[in-house]
């Protein structure tokens, strides 16, 4: 008799993302495309977040994970630059996709990040966006449009970001 | 032109054909697999970060048919895959074998390395470059030749991004198992897995202290391994922690949030640790790897399998060498210390006045009432001692003064010094009428009034930590039940010596001055001492619970002392019925005074303080390891409201000006423990200490221990510290007990003039 172990949850948490992400390869979304709408349930328990509630606004969306440590370090300095833009002009939005979500809320709680984050444990929005590297996130103008994908995340990346958001802002209130 | 072009190309494709079999004629690659044992993953634009081989091996280590198989990772520079545990952050590597007629011994995973990630934020285990996760396969009685070997391996790889990948792999066994290349990769795979401590002739000692179990969150976990390499054999002395000395897996149900590796005077080194136990886990054990450099820079590393709930007290083990006699001695001398501490110099004065009216009449009496004293004071500490067991056996962790952690304990201490202070201003009297105080009754009164001066003595005496105190206390409460009373009953008689001495040696009584007019006008003088306590308590209230909390008690302080007045007032009057109308009104006005108390829990009361650079921070584990990860000295006092120790140095040398800028170019964390912490006395009891207050400097960088201060800081030897701990110096590690006594004398010597405005 042949025994299997089960696959753990992790594991299979792992080979969603994986697969999700070798699928989608060739579907990456770059500069100039529009970007999908989405809706998703938030991390916190709260009402659901949808992409189309911010038109109007310059967006950064971010996809980021409890288990990657470069999205760890993003996350409090992406708080930073929020504050430094007027709110009703730039909006940062996160899609996390851990599994565990418990572990992706204390860490939101520890760091105090006031910006939303919705919950996608099925890799969903990964594979709409074509997402193939965590951290990876998407500037998106006012008309829905993606003029900047940023994949991976070290300390010295904000200043170049901060620049694209103050551009993408600055342009459309010209 | 075509036809040249033609034969181009044929040229070109004949070639490409015949490479791969060149390539294997030359032995180009060693590690050569089946296509099918080779897969690439976690592409990043393309290119691939990880290569995964499945190498197989015959195993002639093993009399029965069998074969070391395992997956070869070559990882790109710079990026690195996790352990079976990946520590703080990214996600463990999962190998999951198959192979036909063949059972598969789980994976025997080398030693991790830890790598600092998101620029030290965060450490995780793991390996870089190249590693191969080896097993062995088993066969039965059939051979393995013609089998099929799979594995399918979930990773996540990781540099300034993180790219999972899942692969599969296979290759049929045959014949070929790989040269001399795979069998050295083999072999050193096998070199880097870790030890048993007895295999490598390691002692390990591991002492813990387990928190309060919660189904939902798991408890406090406070260790120390004791780590001695080759006890008594000089050629493995050399071993020394590793950068990294501890890796800690989570399959025992433990995550260690803070490990500090010392060397222990005696060749060895004593690991000190600190986490929490996974919820739900009743079995916890300490598994994962002990990491040991050797003379030459060599890496030893030990598999550690232990388990937490058989091991022995870490607190008592710290103060092991203390001793329960020395820990008794040290409890007696911090009794008597006690005496000088502002916290009961109110009732001590009083004492001192009872005593000296009493001690120029007959011995006897005044021996009754030293006596009665000491009894007042055993029979507190005693019941405290009680009520600390009681509460540990329901499993409820607590520390020294842990009462005034309960604003209604509070309260009640409060109004117990009103009505004191109210006698004392000659408001009523206790349990006697004027008419009979001369009458050997009063005598008897008397005695009671000196039990209930120690048992007060006790109550107030608890929010003060003297020097040698923290160390007995500490010894006591992670002892058993007999050693805490033992240690609770020394400090008693200590606190209770002084007065024992004046009332039994008729010597002493002659230094006092003699009874006169002058008494009553102090006994109301002192009734003010006590009342500025209150005003003390009701700070403590007001700063805990709320301006409303503390309103609602002054109401019943109000109501308390009305009715003390009308009882009085009306008790002494011939007529029953004005008797009776008395005790009815005392009642009722109790109950409504009652009824406007409202001492409930409020949060997040405290004033958020002005933020400068020089505001102290809460107190995390974490952000202090951050600190001294980034190079800057550490500072950090523990501290609650109702403590007067802390809040004397506070006020006379941490809020000094000079000290403030000598800080400066600290961290530094404030550890609050006005309410129960569970975290912050789980601190206190890794440095054998159960109450505040402790002040810890920590050297730059992170290897240095931190240095101890003494309980009173006298600012000269603070600053000295200071500039000690700036260097990096480890001169002051140890504080002698001789520091200590030249606290006490500074703080005798400065404290003069404050005794007006702390009493």
């Amino acid at each position: 008799m042949k025994c299997t172990r089960p696959r753990s949850r992790r594991g299979a948490a792992l080979a969603l993302i994986a697969g999700l992400l070798f699928a989608v390869k060739a579907l990456a979304l770059g500069d100039g495309q529009k970007a999908p709408d989405f809706k998703a349930p938030s991390l916190d328990g709260g009402k659901g977040l949808s992409l189309a509630a911010y038109r109007g606004k310059v967006v950064y969306l971010d996809f980021w994970a409890s288990w990657c440590p470069p999205c760890l370090t993003s996350l409090p300095l992406l708080e930073e630059l929020r504050k430094e833009f007027p709110s009703d002009q730039f909006q940062i939005l996160a899609v996390n996709v851990d599994q565990d979500f418990e572990k992706a809320r204390k860490f939101l709680e520890r760091t105090g990040v006031g910006y939303p984050s919705a919950s996608d444990p099925k890799g969903r929005l990964p594979e709409l966006f074509g997402v193939e590297t965590m951290p990876t996130s998407f500037l998106i103008d006012r008309g829905g449009v993606i003029r900047y994908v940023h994949n991976g995340f070290r300390k010295g990346d904000v200043g170049p970001l901060r620049e694209r958001i103050a551009q993408l802002v600055a342009a459309h209130n010209k | 032109m075509f036809r040249t072009n033609w034969l181009l190309l044929m040229v070109v494709l004949l070639l490409a054909g015949a490479a791969p079999s060149l390539q294997a004629a030359a032995g180009a690659d060693p590690l050569a697999v089946p296509d099918r044992a080779r897969a690439e993953g976690a592409f990043d634009h393309g290119n691939p970060r990880v290569v995964a081989r499945l190498l197989v091996q015959a195993d002639d280590t093993s009399k029965s048919p069998s074969l070391r198989l395992g997956v070869l990772f070559d990882l790109d520079p710079g990026w690195h895959l996790y352990w079976r545990d990946p520590g703080e952050s990214g996600l463990a590597t999962e190998l999951r074998f198959d192979v036909q007629g063949a059972v598969v011994e789980p994976v025997a995973w080398p030693a991790p390395s830890a790598f600092t990630e998101s620029e030290g934020l965060f450490t995780t285990y793991g390996y870089e470059g190249r590693v191969l996760l080896a097993t062995r396969a088993v066969f039965g009685a059939d051979e393995a030749s013609g089998r099929i070997a799979r594995v399918h391996a979930d990773l996540l790889v990781c540099e300034v991004e993180c790219i999972p990948a899942s692969l599969e792999l296979e290759r049929r066994l045959g014949a070929d198992t790989g040269g001399v290349p795979v069998r050295a990769l083999f072999d050193d795979a096998a070199k880097q897995v870790p030890l048993t401590a007895a295999a490598l002739g390691i002692d390990l000692e591991l002492s813990a202290d387990l928190g309060v179990q919660r189904p939902a969150s798991g408890t406090s976990v406070l260790g120390s391994l004791a780590v001695h390499p080759c006890r008594g054999e000089p050629r493995c002395a050399h071993l020394s922690p590793d950068t990294h000395a501890l890796f800690i897996d989570r399959r025992g149900g433990v995550e260690i949030e803070r490990i500090d590796a010392q060397p222990d005077g005696s060749g060895g080194f004593r690991v000190a640790l600190e986490g929490r136990t996974l919820a739900a886990v009743t079995a916890p054990r300490l598994t994962g790897v002990l990491a040991l450099v050797d003379a030459d820079g060599g890496r030893q590393t030990v598999e550690l399998d232990l388990d937490l709930r058989s091991a022995p007290s870490a607190a008592a083990m710290q103060s092991g060498a203390t001793g329960l006699a020395q820990a008794i001695l040290l409890a007696l001398l911090g009794g008597l210390i006690l005496n000088l501490m502002p916290c009961v110099l109110p009732v001590l004065a009083l004492k001192a006045v009872a005593i000296a009216e009493l001690a120029h009449r007959r011995r006897g009496e005044a021996l009754a009432h030293g006596m009665a004293y000491l009894a007042g004071v055993l029979a507190s500490l005693a019941a405290l001692a009680a009520v600390v067991v009681a509460l540990r056996s329901a499993g409820t962790a607590v520390g020294w003064g842990f009462q005034f952690q309960e604003p209604l304990f509070v309260a009640a201490v409060a109004s117990v010094l009103v009505v004191f202070s109210l006698n004392l201003f000659g408001v009523f009297e206790i349990g006697i009428d004027t008419a009979r105080l001369a009458s050997i009754g009063a005598q008897a009164a008397g005695a009671r009034r000196s039990f209930f001066d120690g048992l007060l003595a006790v109550v107030l005496a608890t929010p003060c930590s003297a020097p040698f105190l923290g160390t007995a206390v500490g010894f006591a409460f992670a002892s058993d039940a007999p050693v805490i009373l033992a240690i609770f009953l020394a400090i008693g008689v200590g606190l209770a010596l002084p007065f024992v001495l004046v009332s039994a040696i008729p010597g002493c009584a002659r230094w006092l001055p003699r009874s006169g007019p002058w008494m009553p006008k102090l006994r109301a003088g002192l009734g003010f001492a006590l009342l500025a306590t209150v005003v003390w308590l009701l700070w403590i209230v007001g700063r805990g619970e709320g301006s409303d909390a503390m309103a609602s008690l002054l109401a019943w302080l109000l109501a308390l002392g009305f009715a003390s007045w009308l009882y009085a007032a009306l008790r002494d009057s011939s007529q029953a019925v004005f008797r009776t109308g008395a005790a009815l009104a005392f009642g009722l006005l109790l109950v409504a005074g009652a009824g406007v108390v409202r001492v409930e829990r409020a949060t997040a009361l405290r004033e958020p303080a002005a933020s400068d650079e020089r505001t102290p921070r809460p107190y995390e584990a974490a952000a202090v390891a951050a600190e001294r990860r980034a190079g800057r000295p550490v500072f950090v006092y523990f501290t609650a409201d109702w403590c007067l120790t802390c809040k004397l140095n506070e006020r006379l040398v941490l809020d000094d000006a000079s000290v403030r800028d000598a800080l400066a170019g600290f961290a530094v964390f404030e550890a609050d423990w006005t309410r129960r912490d569970e975290r912050i006395r789980a601190m206190l009891a890794r440095f054998g200490r159960s109450g505040v207050p402790l002040y810890l400097l920590y050297p730059p960088g992170e290897d240095g221990s931190p240095v101890r201060l003494p309980e009173l800081l006298s600012k000269q030897h603070f600053l000295e510290a200071l500039r000690e701990a700036a260097r990096g110096g480890s001169r002051v590690r140890e504080v002698t007990i001789f520091r200590a006594r030249t606290s006490i004398f500074w703080w005798l010597a400065s404290n003069r003039e404050l005794q007006g405005s702390c009493s």
